[in-house]
């Protein structure tokens, strides 16, 4: 039996190093191929997080609704608070992700408050390995880095993360055998990094695309798959935010009016939100019922689902507008 | 829990190590094998194992009473109980409904409205083989082939013995229980040989079969607005994957039970290289094939029957009888009804038995008649995959119907899926150089050196962790 198992040990040992290689090889592709295009919105994100000097008054998080619409410049004019403003969301960012970020960012920050951008989308699933995954792998070595891979990962996560990065990074196959090919092999660009954290796309989906090719056309998500996990995380950044003395406010970038409307039950979303939000005491605007006037789904959406540059200005300057107003009326 | 996942990557070295390490007394690792087995099954729904148990129990008892008793009546009875309990499971779990549905429209249908209920049950996994599985022990006992155990671990161990406990192979007890009672002893070459071919099951479970699973389920949801090519590549792709998925499961249980020193039945034999029909059957699902001709067409009467319209009765009733056993859906009746139309013609001319041996052995290559009979078999069960695949029967006919009419040949399609062709032309490749072994990686030491071995068994594994689907996807025989 002792052959057998030394021969399987081997064999183990010799795929393992095979998969680390590989794995790191393919893991090339988010570090340098996107990386040196402005591709990859996560590290760049982190990256320039941990270069800057000047401290963060006010905080953005959530999904790409939460990177692609809160302009940071334009927020912090209003504010008077230039360079002060900082975009954390992140693709798919669930309020796990969310909390583990906020706990990143207090270790060397304090700021005055925190807006959080609520898509009902994130909360009905826990499960995007590779969304937590953007974040943790570009997160530098700390206590909040360590939790959340403690508390955001199931073990058999953790020993992928840790073990197989040929398993991690397997999507980036196709790339990477594409550019050795010597062919095209980046990805469509889905808009252009602009600094704290946030990234602009000046194309403008048209009215016909948004009518006849839009994704909530087969919209069948329920409320009752918002998961528990999700509400118990949201409850959390809001314990942290009250321990810490930062002012929270939930917000919901708008959409489309058309998208909006093709989700028969957005209503009952909007209300689980508020409700949530009346009872912790924690304002929360919601754009796709307070409609911004100046945003028209002819001009300012470059897809079903996300503002354009311009979109994002006109709505960065309203956001602006009404923290400014809470302020005002808080003090 | 899943052969391809995470939850069994620590299951087998871990119960692998302690049956040969620990557990070395034959009777200790019965027990072993049976405490793990159930776990195996109870960690899907530990419910279920109450049916595993229960007809684990009957089907011991009625034996043991069996070899008490030479009076036919009660013999009958004692085989009747039997055949109640697991098929009265199989009734309630699998075609209850279905039997309710058809009742309710055939009546609605005259204008009588009935009022009957439909159960809100799931199927348990793997209750037709298992319930096959000791029908078979109890039959043969029945008939005196086999006698009674007395114990009942190795009994109750064969029954649901983990390897081949939710999808097979079907094993017949008196290949399967033997190796129980007998004392075991790790076999190297026999060891090696297993995890060779439970690598091979995994890369056509894992690379084919999941992949060509996308496709496969994207075509058959939209197949109203495409072109023939991407239909035909739909039901081409619907064949690869089954017996990828299949037959990967076969190869890896077969592999997994060579681990712990016991040799299961083939399941599989290359049964995309018949020239025929016949040929086909005697290649597919080889474990229900015999089954159900050891236990329903040679009791009917088989083929040595006075008349004609009798054998085509059998017939008829074998292949109908096996599509239904898949699944309680008009879709594999239907199914099984054209293989039974694609068997008659051979068998009413005497002609079902021209193919017995492996074709074209010694060479590299088939006749051009040989190959012009693989392809035509292999488009004939293609055909017969689309109603197997389809939701419904209209469905089906509606395919077909698109594939030969909607003609338009876009090649986007082709290329959009060239690493899958690849990787099934790899397959096909493999398994025809090694179609006169028992799976595809039982390479001959003298046609291949280690190190050559060696970097297959690498390069395999390492495409597994590269192109595996992101959550393992169940095996389709799950259902069944």
């Amino acid at each position: 039996m002792r052959p057998f198992i030394f021969q399987v040990m081997v064999y183990s040992l010799l795929l393992w190093l095979l998969n680390w290689g590989v794995g790191n090889y393919l893991r090339t592709y988010e570090t340098k191929d996107l990386m040196e295009t402005g591709q990859f919105f996560p590290a760049l994100r982190w990256q320039e997080y941990y270069q800057r000097k000047v401290p963060i008054d006010l905080l953005m998080l959530g999904s790409s609704h939460a990177y692609r619409s809160y302009d940071p410049k334009v927020i912090g004019q209003v504010l008077a608070k230039e360079d002060r403003v900082y975009n954390f969301g992140s693709s798919a960012q669930s309020p796990l992700i969310s909390y583990y970020v906020l706990k990143e960012i207090l270790e060397k920050q304090r700021p005055e408050q925190v807006v959080m951008d609520l898509y009902y989308m994130v909360f009905t699933n826990d499960n995007q390995l590779r969304n937590r995954r953007y974040n943790l792998g570009y997160m530098q070595a700390s206590a909040a880095k360590t939790a959340f891979f403690q508390d955001g990962f199931s073990t058999e996560e953790k020993v992928i993360l840790t073990a197989f990065p040929a398993l991690v990074y397997k999507d980036y196959l196709k790339p990477k055998v594409n550019k050795l090919l010597g062919r095209p092999h980046l990805l469509k660009k889905q808009g252009n990094y602009q600094g704290a954290g946030f990234v602009s796309n000046p194309d403008t989906l048209s009215i016909e695309k948004l009518k006849y090719q839009n994704q909530f056309d087969y919209f069948e998500r329920e409320t009752n798959e918002m998961t528990e996990s999700n509400f118990e995380y949201l409850k959390k950044i809001k314990l942290l935010c009250d321990q810490e003395n930062i002012s929270l406010v939930f917000t919901s970038a708008p959409m489309p009016e058309i998208s909006v409307n093709k989700i028969k039950n957005y209503q009952a979303f909007y209300q689980i939100f508020s409700e949530l939000a009346a009872k912790w005491k924690v304002p929360y605007v919601d754009y796709n019922i307070q409609r911004i006037e100046n945003l028209s789904d002819k001009d300012h959406y470059y897809d079903d689902d996300h503002l354009n540059a311009s979109g994002a200005r006109i709505f960065s300057a309203a956001v602006a507008d009404y923290l400014l107003k809470d302020k005002r009326s808080s003090k | 829990m899943l052969f391809n996942s995470f939850e069994y990557a620590i299951f087998l070295p871990v119960v692998f190590l302690l049956y040969w390490l620990v557990f070395t007394e034959l009777k200790w690792q019965n027990i072993f094998l049976l405490a793990v087995s159930y776990l195996f099954y109870g960690w899907w729904d530990y419910r279920f194992l109450s049916l595993l148990i229960f007809s684990s129990v009957v089907d011991f008892l009625v034996a043991r009473q069996l070899s008490r008793t030479e009076i036919p009546k009660y013999r009958k009875r004692l085989l009747i109980i039997s055949l109640i309990s697991n098929l009265g499971l199989l009734a309630v779990f699998k075609y209850y409904n279905f039997f309710v549905t058809e009742f309710v429209i055939a009546f609605s249908g005259i204008g009588i409205d009935l009022n009957m209920g439909t159960l809100k049950i799931i199927l348990p996994v793997g209750i037709s083989f298992y319930t096959f599985q000791t029908l078979s022990y109890t039959i043969d006992v029945f008939r005196k082939k086999i006698k009674p155990v007395n114990d009942w671990i190795p009994f109750f161990a064969y029954v649901s013995f983990f390897p081949q406990l939710v999808a097979g192979p079907i094993e017949r007890a008196s290949q399967l229980i033997p190796q129980f009672t007998k004392s075991r002893k790790f076999d190297y070459e026999q060891a090696r040989d297993g995890m060779q071919q439970i690598l091979w099951g995994l890369f056509k479970k894992v690379v084919i079969a999941d992949n060509c699973a996308v496709f496969v389920n994207a075509t058959f949801a939209n197949y109203a607005e495409l072109d023939t090519i991407s239909l035909g590549l739909g039901a081409f792709f619907f064949a690869i994957q089954i017996y990828g998925d299949f037959s990967g499961y076969s190869d890896i249980a077969i592999g997994t039970a060579r681990l712990f020193g016991f040799n299961l039945m083939r399941n599989f034999a290359f049964p995309y290289f018949s020239r025929d029909i016949a040929e086909f059957w005697r290649r597919w699902h080889i474990s229900l094939s015999t089954w159900f001709r050891d236990y329903l067409y040679i009791p009917l009467g088989g083929s040595r029957v006075d008349s004609k319209a009798r054998l085509v009765f059998n017939v008829a009733v074998i292949f109908l009888v096996s599509g239904f056993w898949h699944g309680a859906n008009w879709t594999y009746i239907v199914w099984g009804g054209l293989h039974a139309l694609y068997f008659l013609p051979g068998i009413l001319s005497g002609k079902n038995r021209r193919h017995l041996n492996t074709v074209a052995v010694g060479k590299y290559l088939p006749t051009i008649k040989e190959f012009i009979n693989i392809v035509i078999t292999f488009i004939f069960v293609v055909i017969a995959w689309i109603f197997f695949r389809a939701e419904t029967v209209g469905q089906a006919f509606d395919y077909l119907h698109r594939m030969v009419t909607s003609f338009d040949f876009p090649v986007r399609p082709l290329q959009k899926n060239m690493i899958l062709i690849l990787g099934i032309t790899i397959l096909i490749f493999v398994e025809w150089l090694q179609r006169t072994k028992e799976h595809g990686f039982q390479f001959e030491k003298n046609k291949l050196n280690k190190p050559g071995r060696g970097i297959i068994y690498l390069i395999t594994a390492l495409t597994i962790l590269l192109l595996a689907p992101k959550n393992p996807s169940v095996f389709i025989y799950f259902q069944f």
